[in-house]
C-alpha cells in the first residue's frame, strides 16, 4: 500500500538495500512548507480516495519502472493533518545509472501531483483555509 | 436504480457529506447524474469547477452509463505531493 495515515518512517525507507545491478538511487522527500502564494501556511490536510489513490500510485510506479528500466520505484504518501516540516511524500528510485534514476524520480513526483486522487487543504495563519487546485486525474475534464 | 455518490475535498464540504445514496433513472450517464446533483443549493458555487469521475474505483468519462448499485466518485482537481 502506498497511502499511510501515519508519519512516514523515512529512515527505514533509506536503509533498504537496492538491487546489486543498481548503481544509483534517487530519493525525493516532500515536506510541508510554511508558505504558498504569499500566504503563511500553518498546516495541511491531505484527503484522498484511498482505494483509487493506491491503484493510481501503483500504476505510476509500474509505468515509470518500465520506461526507465528501474529496478525499484517505491512511493509512500501520507494523508491526514500534517504540520509544517513533516514529510508528506517519499519516493525512492533505483536504477543502473544516475541519469535514469534522476529522470524517473522527477517523473514520478510530477505524475503523483497531476493524477493521484489526493487533495490538499491549506490552513493559513489568518485563520482561513483553502483547497489547492493542481492537476486532474484524467486528461478530459468536464465543466458544469 | 440506486447509486452511491462519493464526495471529496470541497465537494464534501458543499454537500456536507462524504457520500450520498441517490435514485437515478435507468440509463442515466455520469454527466447527467452530476448535472442533477449540482443543482443542490449548497453546490451552486462549484459551477465551473473541473471534475473527473470514477465508477466502482476506476476512472470513467462523463458518458459512462451508470448501473444499479454503482459507486460514483466525483473528483475535483487533485493536489498530492
Amino acid at each position: 500500500m502506498h497511502i499511510t495515515h501515519q508519519p512516514i518512517p523515512v529512515e527505514v525507507f533509506l536503509k533498504e538495500k537496492p538491487a546489486d545491478l543498481c548503481g544509483a538511487s534517487v530519493y525525493f522527500i516532500g515536506t510541508v512548507r510554511n508558505h504558498h502564494g504569499g500566504r503563511f501556511v500553518i498546516r495541511l490536510n491531505y484527503e484522498c480516495y484511498e482505494v483509487l489513490a493506491n491503484k493510481e500510485i501503483a500504476r505510476i510506479a509500474r509505468e515509470v519502472q518500465e520506461k526507465y528500466y528501474c529496478s525499484t520505484v517505491r512511493i509512500i504518501h501520507r494523508v491526514g493533518m500534517l504540520e509544517v516540516g513533516e514529510i508528506a511524500v517519499a519516493i525512492c528510485v533505483s536504477a543502473a545509472h544516475r541519469d535514469e534514476a534522476f529522470r524517473a524520480c522527477r517523473e514520478t513526483i510530477e505524475r503523483i501531483k497531476q493524477t493521484v486522487p489526493i487533495w490538499k487543504q491549506e490552513f493559513y495563519q489568518d485563520g482561513t483555509s483553502e483547497w489547492v487546485l493542481c492537476g486532474h486525474p484524467h486528461e478530459i475534464c468536464y465543466d458544469f | 436504480m440506486i447509486i452511491k455518490v462519493l464526495f471529496f475535498a470541497q465537494l464534501k464540504e458543499a454537500f456536507k457529506a462524504s457520500e450520498r445514496t441517490v435514485e437515478v433513472q435507468q440509463g442515466r450517464t455520469v454527466g447527467e447524474c452530476v448535472q442533477s446533483l449540482l443543482k443542490d443549493p449548497g453546490a451552486l458555487h462549484l459551477k465551473g469547477l473541473p471534475m473527473c469521475y470514477a465508477v466502482n474505483e476506476d476512472f470513467v468519462d462523463e458518458n459512462w452509463q451508470l448501473k444499479d448499485q454503482d459507486s460514483l466518485a466525483l473528483l475535483p482537481p487533485v493536489a498530492g505531493g
